[in-house]
């Protein structure tokens, strides 16, 4: 009888306990809903927008277009130059991808593969420019830039970045090759193999995931950039997409539907490389931010 | 033999040159203009010794400046920590839609913040703005009539919480990390002690998820010392210098002003203070974890 009642009080608790842990879930659901909602409803307003006439979002700027009217992308892809910029940004983005990462690994192979005495003073070497924020530079580079006719050229915007990422590409790069085993490297050797050939067949190979890593993390730097540019690119043909919506809001400043589809085009391209990479690009970051 | 030692100095002159030629030079000949009166255009200039970081202390502008930075820096900080740790433990668990709502949370990192900065003007805006319509339309007839962005007192503010809006993924990711690395056999431990929901996370996520926590406080502080893009597009710094940061005092009076010199002083400023709050908050950090683990 005793037993039995236990029994029953277990059940009971545990029922409860089961009930306590949907009710868990559900209230986990609405609030990550209701956060997923605020962080998209401000791409739907934009995209709304995009799809309305001028006089139809003077007269009820808030309701949902009665048709859809693509007409304000025709206009700014005929104003604005806007694929011109895109190939600025495509440019500037891939040109500093190669130069840091070609350059950062092979300093992180030196210290990490070649077994000399300043090892550990060149590790440090390339650490210390993290703690440079980008303005301290700016104008003494400007100045440089300048004189060495840099400015406006993809060039000196490539050089900028490559320099910017490259303390994360040499601390991330040493981290990951020190893990690799000296006897790969060593039997390479003997067998008469140079550095070069070691770094280029053997360590970039198994390189790979953090490369996609940097990729992510020091593209989206450079992409995404508005600073730079924004005092080292004044041609209007260099200019690249961030710049393009601050000088397309410039023109025009109270029309909205335009500036939106301005922004709609240059973010668009971003948002279905992250659907397809969404896992890659967050794990990339947290993986960076861990490491750094 | 001889050729073994040159070798890595080999491997290392590119990466080494390119420190030199934007870091290294560039800092030297950034102390030497912040000492001078130069305009940038001119082939004449003074050396005018200390001057232009006297002004720098002096000026009520200045003074104003470094009081939004503190501000951005608290209210930024804080906010978004808090609320990162709280979206990483809502999502700690399996269950279904979690990559959904991880990717929709962190998708805002991924845009550039000149297009953030114009979509929030636009969700912001007195007459057709999403916010104030939202909430006129449920009530709250006083509060849609704040001028977000326009109002000296409410900008600041504002602008924090949109830089939150955008980043507070990236610090959901990294508190995330650092959660599910903790050892799972804790946390049934402490199941069988009878302990609740609140017990585990005060007891276990928070103090072993230090690490991440140091991570993002250093990345959340070094990203608002140095804000710039979000307060520049929004308010240009204004109304007045209501939400101007260093970094665009910085640029206004090296290109704007063209005082070279003077923006220089700022910008080393700048430096000396994120590499301070830095080197304090490594400091307590690691102290804490010491303590904790």
């Amino acid at each position: 009888m005793s037993m039995m009642a236990k029994a029953g009080q277990q059940e009971h608790l545990a029922g409860k306990s089961r009930s306590k842990g949907n009710m868990y879930a559900v209230i986990n659901y609405i609030i990550l809903g209701i956060f997923s909602l605020i962080a998209l409803i401000p791409f739907i307003i934009l995209i709304i927008v995009s799809l309305k006439t001028r006089s139809d979002f003077m007269k009820h700027p808030l309701n949902l277009p009665t048709t859809f009217n693509f007409q304000n992308y025709v206009t700014v892809y005929e104003r604005s130059s806007i694929v011109r910029a895109f190939i600025n940004s495509a440019v500037i983005t891939a040109g500093s991808l190669l130069l840091e990462l070609f350059v950062g690994t092979l300093a992180s192979y030196a210290i990490t593969k070649m077994n000399f005495k300043r090892a550990g003073f060149f590790a440090a070497v390339f650490l210390i420019p993290m703690i440079f924020p980008v303005q301290t530079i700016t104008i003494p580079v400007y100045i440089i830039y300048k004189h060495l006719e840099l400015l406006n050229t993809y060039i000196g915007m490539i050089i900028m970045y490559a320099a910017i990422g490259i303390p994360m590409v040499v601390f991330m790069m040493t981290s990951f090759m020190k893990t690799i085993p000296y006897q790969i490297s060593e039997s390479a050797m003997i067998d008469g193999a140079t550095h070069f050939v070691i770094y280029q067949k053997l360590i970039m190979p198994l390189m790979k995931p953090v490369i996609s890593t940097l990729v992510v993390i020091c593209g989206l730097t450079a992409w995404n950039d508005f600073y730079l540019p924004q005092i080292m690119l004044t041609k209007t043909v260099l200019k690249t997409l961030p710049l393009k919506i601050y000088d397309f809001f410039g023109q025009y400043t109270s029309d909205w539907t335009l500036i939106c589809t301005c922004i709609v085009y240059v973010i668009v391209p971003i948002i279905i490389l992250y659907c397809f990479l969404q896992k890659n690009i967050i794990d990339g970051v947290a993986a960076g931010a861990v490491k750094g | 033999m001889k050729q073994k030692r040159i070798e890595p100095y080999i491997f290392l002159i590119p990466a080494v040159l390119l420190v030199l030629f934007i870091y290294l030079v560039p800092f030297i000949f950034s102390i030497i203009i912040s000492l001078t009166n130069w305009n940038g255009i001119a082939r004449s200039f003074d050396f005018v010794g200390i001057s232009n970081y006297i002004e720098l202390f002096q000026t009520k502008e200045l003074r104003d400046v470094l009081k939004n930075n503190i501000i951005y820096f608290v209210e930024i900080v804080t906010v978004q920590n808090v609320l990162g740790i709280f979206l990483a433990v809502l999502l700690q668990e399996k269950f279904k839609g979690k990559n959904f709502f991880r990717a929709v949370l962190f998708l805002p990192t991924v845009i550039c913040t000149v297009a953030i900065g114009f979509i929030w003007n636009l969700m912001l805006d007195p007459v057709s703005g999403f916010v104030p319509g939202l909430l006129s339309s449920i009530g709250l007839e006083k509060l849609s009539k704040v001028l977000w962005l326009a109002d000296s007192k409410v900008a600041i503010h504002t602008i924090s919480l949109v830089n939150v809006w955008q980043w507070v993924g990236q610090s959901m990711v990294i508190y995330l990390a650092g959660i599910l690395s903790i050892d799972k056999s804790l946390y049934e431990a402490c199941s069988i002690d009878g302990a609740g929901k609140s017990a585990k996370f005060w007891k276990i996520t928070l103090p072993l998820m230090a690490p991440s926590l140091t991570i993002n406080i250093i990345v959340t502080t070094i990203g608002t010392l140095k804000i710039y893009d979000l307060p520049f597009i929004m308010t240009g710094g204004g109304p007045g210098h209501a939400t101007e940061s260093l970094a665009i005092n910085v640029y206004s009076s090296a290109f704007v002003y063209s005082r070279m010199g003077y923006g220089t002083a700022i910008s080393l400023a700048l430096f000396m203070f994120v590499l301070i709050v830095s080197l304090i908050q490594m400091k307590i950090m690691r102290k804490r974890e010491d303590a904790v683990l």
